[in-house]
């Protein structure tokens, strides 16, 4: 059974996101995280680069495939998570944890954010 | 499952080769093109992922590589650095999420295989997916004969991770199949690669094989690819999920 946390915001893509300190914390579900497999690489935009809500931000790779990591949020990455250069591992390990993918400064949060499903509607979308 | 096979015989550089993969891939998440196979050949490359580029000498290494005869092209789906050469035949499947519904990493592998087990087992050739030690690019999804890679595969998902159902974006899967010659020089190719640039792995002729030494006979790639386009013209192989 897969671990869904209720501090935060889920898109349909298996992101989450979760507001601390006016700065919004992104990665990937224990749902999706499960269903790659053991993850081998990450690769992330630049600090400072801008994205629109629902565009491409990077890619993971797993030991079977890559996929394309979509952010549900618009806003500037302010930070990424260098350790995954080294351990991209912890995507699997703790993927509300220590495997977060970026920390982006939001344009428009409270509208976005509302768009986006609660704990509930993610373990409804996922079968839990 | 109608799939549009599209036996392409255009020349073109083996960047350009890769380009159009994602460039088929990204049309269908936008609709415009529908499920699609792609039968192609290759010039002599090697075709590297978007990790071995973050190795500390890349550049160089690429340099030096292309000096011998190896240019370094980019692909953007999973694993490692694969050699190309015209005596391979690579196929690839395209479908778009909205018309298909992809729910695990494993159905996509076994739909691209289908078609190749099919097609070896009309040389007489078994194979299964699994691990090769000592492969270049090694993984669970290699098409193995005898103990040897004969195949390698790969997938990129977009619209949405890999292996969880989604409703936009598309899938991307490709594999290479050895079909003639002997595979030193590709495998020589990749690992003076990694010695060049900053890589560790150290790979093994031995481990790869192709259609020609399993059957010990010189084999025709203008054979070989008729009679894969033959059996993806014909489609019933493609619900092969679940039977390899």
């Amino acid at each position: 059974m897969s671990e869904v946390r209720d501090d935060r915001r889920y898109s349909k893509e298996h992101e989450w996101v979760v507001q601390e300190e006016g700065r919004v914390r992104l990665g990937i579900t224990d749902f999706a995280q499960n269903e790659l497999g053991d993850v081998i690489f990450v690769e992330l935009p630049e600090v400072g680069k801008g994205f629109h809500a629902g565009e491409a931000i990077g890619t993971v790779e797993s030991v079977k495939s890559v996929s394309d990591v979509y952010t549900p949020i618009s806003g500037r990455v302010v930070e990424k998570n260098e350790a995954l250069e080294q351990r991209p591992e912890l995507v699997n390990q703790d993927p509300y944890g220590e495997g977060w993918l970026v920390k982006i400064e939001p344009t428009d949060w409270d509208q976005e954010a509302n768009q986006l499903l609660d704990a509930a509607a993610y373990r409804a979308l996922i079968g839990e | 499952m109608q799939i549009v096979v599209y036996n392409d015989i255009e020349q073109r550089s083996p960047q350009a080769q890769l380009n159009l993969d994602e460039q088929l891939l990204q049309a269908a998440a936008k609709g415009d093109v529908g499920p699609t196979w792609r039968l192609w050949q290759d010039g002599q490359a090697l075709v590297v992922t978007r990790k071995e580029t973050h190795l500390p000498h890349f550049h160089s290494a690429s340099v030096s590589l292309h000096r011998q005869g190896w240019p370094v092209v980019v692909r953007r789906s999973g694993g490692s650095t694969l050699p190309h050469t015209a005596e391979m035949l690579q196929l690839s499947l395209i479908l778009p999420r909205g018309l298909i519904v992809v729910e695990r990493i494993a159905q996509l592998y076994a739909w691209l295989a289908a078609p190749l087990v099919g097609l070896l087992e009309t040389y007489g050739i078994q194979v299964g997916f699994g691990e090769v030690k000592g492969a270049f690019c090694d993984g669970s999804y290699n098409l193995v004969a005898s103990g040897h890679k004969i195949a390698g595969t790969a997938q990129r998902w977009i619209g949405g991770l890999a292996g969880v159902p989604s409703r936009q974006g598309a899938v991307l899967a490709h594999a290479t199949l050895f079909v003639k010659g002997q595979m030193r020089a590709p495998t020589q190719a990749v690992n003076t690669f990694y010695a060049l640039a900053g890589g560790q792995p150290h790979y093994e002729e031995r481990a790869v094989t192709t259609m020609e030494t399993m059957l010990q006979k010189e084999v025709q790639m203008e054979e070989v690819r008729q009679k894969l386009l033959s059996i993806l013209e014909r489609g019933d192989l493609v619900d092969a999920y679940g039977n390899l």
